[in-house]
């Protein structure tokens, strides 16, 4: 008890330390501070699923981009901020409507009713029909199945934008060799360990935590080191190749998802008797299509060359 | 008490100091970090409040791990947006008042 | 016939099925054949449609557990009255907003590529919307349609654009935050999110009120509603004219659909008429603040999107006139309500695209460049005409019928006061509506230096502008339509 009330604190400390601290790079390094740390709240609401997936890509995924992006903020260049704040009246504002959030959200928090509707039990009971043995999986990939196709259709449209900014003016990637020489020799067998990590993570994910979308955050990571190291990846500068890669997860999600309801059935529904094969080979396809989006978040980010800053660009 | 709900409460507090943090700053990096904080502390009372009710509970859990892709997606797209405005303006916040909007365009074109 | 349309398997997740494929088709194949891939995709989500139409008129409201998973394990889509008008308004529009976007985007070689997947993934995600009855997949359906929108938006890559496009992005993300934190509240209260099995199980604790108050603060914010709109004009107004079209007629309504979901139907015990009277006096000051704001605009795609400002403010008219008041004026108010959001559609699609092709006829943005477009282009100004009829609620028009609807419904239940919303707002539209004309008539050249649109940007707005007018004419069918919905809602 004492460990969850030191550690909430220092969770609210580090996220306000987020918010307050001058220097942006700092601010960018306890944000990551701040996502290892959910990690670890996770872990303490029994919720190994989101730590895994929270220290991959919320702390891991999301810090990256940022201090990414902050690589390319010049902050040298950017015409000042003269105010970094809001004027004081809004600032004032601002203040009392946060103050009331948290005091209706308390009083909302005391006040929640018990629900009418055991849903756990309920998810228990249907563990068994729905092909896989962890909960979690079960519920990513069949009661609610629907909800996950939405989402991977978030992550691609995220993606396309990315596509649509960067090559609407030919701005090629900035070359980013950050690496140390040292930590280029350790991913000759840092890859390989990695990709046997995916491979474990993706498989146990149908009888405990872990699964595809953790499992494609590794893969991700993967690329993003290979691609500041200046590794190879096969098959990347082939633009139709990557396109392929990109949709084959909800496509083949889409597909099996069809199979049933084309055959007189419901959408959605795994075919019988092959629910934990049509999962699998979903949560393979979403693996690795997933894992190329991840990364294409992180490398269709616009990044143009210094030289082209004084260009005037589109407008 | 139980744990559960140590860490709603928490996720409470976090929820509003985000909002505070995404009204107050005007940089938008640092807007977008607001918006992850403000992200986690929703997650957190959801999965700490509806367990604290009935216990571990998968469906919440799910949903979550959903909300973190998503939140990852925008906060991608977000960066995407905010690489291109500063490339294009030299900006890294939006101006204050809507209008003012085409002076920072007219500016740059001549520029 | 009968008996076919029973016999055929439920139609309900083709609609989001077939979006989605058309998405992935259009984005693994770029640009090649992408007018044909789109013709193939429309014609079948309008077949589907169709078909829909009859079963529903033959089996009444269909619903669909998805996967076989009953709730509150798993998610259920339903089609009543009301969402299939939503899903038929989305065909139509988006169907004529593909037709000028296939033509409009020649110029815009680059823009393209990546215009139709997008497209694709918001008719999807509108679908989604309409269809689903599960709290967080609509939240899911609101991210996937608030971030397909940000990049439609952003296209184009233009400075404006892109500042419209954050402005816009940052506005989506705190709503759909301010409506999950109210999810995960209910959640936790009720411990299931389907919002037919909610109706009625909603208490008004702390708890429950803080989770609607936070959702609707989240759908408001999403909806552009006054004060929270001011992201709303520059992202409408500086997108490219197809995507305006689309914005402006759909996006927007999909949040405040949830809206009237969540209120009239799940929350109806626990919302109170002042509550209520709050949410037509925000509306009073859309119509107002729009209308006024619209007059004061010189740019004409600018004038176009304040007017979205305004008009989207009489939907909000709907909850005073419906809280607490007899059946008789809830049941107009009802059908008013939502005549007035399709009528919208239709209307401000037909008058972004037609605003869409004068800019591009005259090569500048002002509405002072309109000069002598009466006398040089009649058939581009054809469409905005008509639309404006629409929009300032004359009759025979939907606009008309719509506000009619609302009048009658506002005096059945003794309100007189939005009896001068309804009439200020019609004179204030009317107002800058005439402003426009206005310059079309002026001639100050015998010299015909426009750019003459094709026929296709034409005729796909004068077209909605078409369907907007009959909207009023035939309205008796859209009336028994959404009618359905109330007496077999909650409500």
């Amino acid at each position: 008890m004492i460990l969850d009330w030191l550690l909430a604190g220092a969770l609210i400390g580090t996220a306000a330390g987020v918010l307050l601290t001058r220097d942006l790079y700092r601010s960018v390094v306890l944000f990551i501070i701040f996502g290892l740390l959910m990690a670890l709240v996770w872990v303490r609401v029994e919720a190994p699923d989101l730590a895994l997936a929270e220290a991959a890509i919320g702390a891991g995924l999301t810090g990256v981009l940022f201090l990414d992006a902050l690589g390319h903020l010049n902050p040298d260049k950017a015409a000042a901020v003269r105010q970094k704040y809001r004027q004081p009246l809004l600032s004032g504002l601002a203040f009392l409507l946060a103050l009331g959030v948290t005091g209706l959200l308390w009083m909302a928090l005391v006040d929640s009713p018990q629900p009418g509707v055991h849903l756990p039990e309920i998810v228990d009971q249907q563990l068994l029909a729905s092909g896989v043995e962890h909960p979690i999986t079960a519920v990513l990939l069949s009661f609610r199945a629907y909800d996950t196709l939405l989402e991977v259709a978030v992550i691609l449209v995220a993606v396309v934008v990315g596509l649509a900014l960067r090559f609407s003016q030919e701005d090629q990637p900035a070359e980013t060799q950050v690496l140390s020489p040292l930590l280029q020799k350790m991913l000759v067998w840092l890859l390989p360990l990695m990709l046997m990590v995916a491979i474990y993570l993706l498989w146990i994910g149908s009888y405990r935590s872990g699964g595809a979308f953790q499992a494609a955050a590794v893969l991700a990571a993967m690329a993003v080191l290979m691609r500041m190291s200046g590794t190879p990846i096969p098959g990347h500068s082939n633009l139709y190749l990557l396109r392929i890669g990109l949709v084959v997860g909800l496509g083949l999600f889409l597909l099996l998802g069809s199979v049933d309801l084309v055959s007189g059935g419901n959408f959605l529904a795994w075919p019988e008797g092959w629910e934990k094969a049509s999962i699998l080979v979903v949560e393979g396809a979403l693996t690795f299509s997933l894992g190329m989006l991840l990364f294409s978040l992180f490398e269709a980010s616009p990044a143009p060359k210094q030289a082209s800053m004084t260009r005037g660009g589109g407008a | 008490m139980n744990t559960f709900f140590i860490y709603a409460l928490t996720g409470g507090l976090l929820s509003s100091l985000g909002l505070l943090g995404f009204i107050l700053h005007r940089h938008l990096l640092r807007r977008l970090m607001a918006f992850n904080l403000m992200g986690s502390g929703c997650f957190l009372i959801l999965t700490g409040l509806s367990q604290s009710h009935q216990g571990v509970d998968a469906v919440p859990q799910a949903l979550v791990l959903t909300g973190i892709v998503v939140a990852v997606s925008a906060t991608a797209l977000a960066l995407v947006l905010i690489r291109r405005w500063y490339h294009l303006t030299g900006q890294t916040s939006l101006p204050e008042d809507v209008q003012s909007l085409e002076k920072t365009s007219s500016k740059e074109a001549q520029g | 016939m009968s008996s076919l349309l029973q016999e055929l398997p439920q139609l309900l997740p083709w609609l989001v099925i077939l979006p989605l494929f058309w998405a992935l088709f259009s984005l693994a194949l770029g640009v090649l054949y992408r007018h044909w891939i789109a013709g193939v995709f429309i014609f079948l989500l309008l077949a589907t449609n169709l078909i829909l139409i009859g079963q529903w008129l033959l089996l009444g409201d269909l619903y669909y557990s998805l996967g076989d998973w009953d709730v509150p394990l798993g998610i259920q889509l339903r089609l009543d009255g009301v969402a299939l008008a939503m899903v038929t308004v989305t065909s139509l529009v988006t169907a004529a907003c593909s037709l000028h976007a296939s033509t409009y985007l020649d110029d815009y070689p680059r823009a393209q590529q990546y215009f139709w997947p997008l497209l694709a993934f918001t008719w999807a995600s509108l679908n989604v919307i309409w269809l689903s009855a599960d709290l967080f997949n609509l939240y899911v359906g609101l991210e996937l349609l608030g971030l397909s929108a940000v990049g439609l938006v952003a296209l184009t890559g233009q400075t404006e654009a892109l500042g419209a496009a954050l402005r816009y992005l940052y506005a989506a993300l705190l709503g759909s935050l301010a409506y999950l934190l109210g999810v995960a509240l209910i959640y936790s209260g009720y411990g299931q999110l389907d919002l037919p099995a909610l109706s009625g199980l909603l208490e008004s604790d702390a708890s429950t009120r803080l989770a609607l108050a936070l959702m609707t603060l989240g759908l408001l914010l999403k909806t552009a509603i006054f004060p929270l709109h001011i992201w709303l004009p520059p992202a409408h107004g500086k997108a490219l004219p197809p995507v305006s079209a689309l914005l402006s007629a759909l996006v927007v309504k999909a949040s405040f659909y949830i809206l009237v979901r969540l209120w009239l139907e799940a929350g109806l015990q626990v919302v109170v008429p002042s509550a209520a009277q709050f949410m037509g006096a925000l509306g009073a000051g859309a119509v107002f603040w729009g209308g006024w704001m619209a007059w004061r605009q010189t740019e004409l795609k600018m004038l176009v999107a304040y007017s979205t400002v305004a008009q989207l403010g009489y939907l909000m008219l709907i909850f005073p006139l419906m809280v607490g008041v007899s059946p008789t004026a809830a049941q107009l108010a009802w059908e008013g309500g939502w005549l007035q959001l399709i009528a919208h559609a239709l209307a401000k699609a037909a008058m972004f695209l037609a605003a869409g092709n004068l800019v591009l006829a005259m090569r500048r943005p002002d509405i002072i460049g309109l000069h002598g477009v009466g006398r040089f282009l009649p058939f581009s100004l054809l469409g905005f005409g008509l639309a404006g009829v629409s929009i300032m609620g004359l009759p025979p028009s939907g606009g008309f019928m719509a506000k009619w609807l609302l009048l009658q419904s506002a005096l059945a239940s003794g309100q007189w006061w939005w009896l001068l919303v309804l009439a200020g707002g019609s004179a204030l539209s009317a107002v800058y509506i005439f402003k426009v004309y206005q310059q079309c008539y002026i001639e100050d050249t015998e010299v015909d230096n426009f750019r003459h649109p094709s026929l296709l940007l034409d005729l796909s707005s004068i077209t909605l502008a078409l369907l907007a007018l009959s909207l009023g004419i035939f309205s008796a069918w859209p009336q028994a339509l959404l009618a359905t919905a109330l007496s077999g809602g909650g409500v």
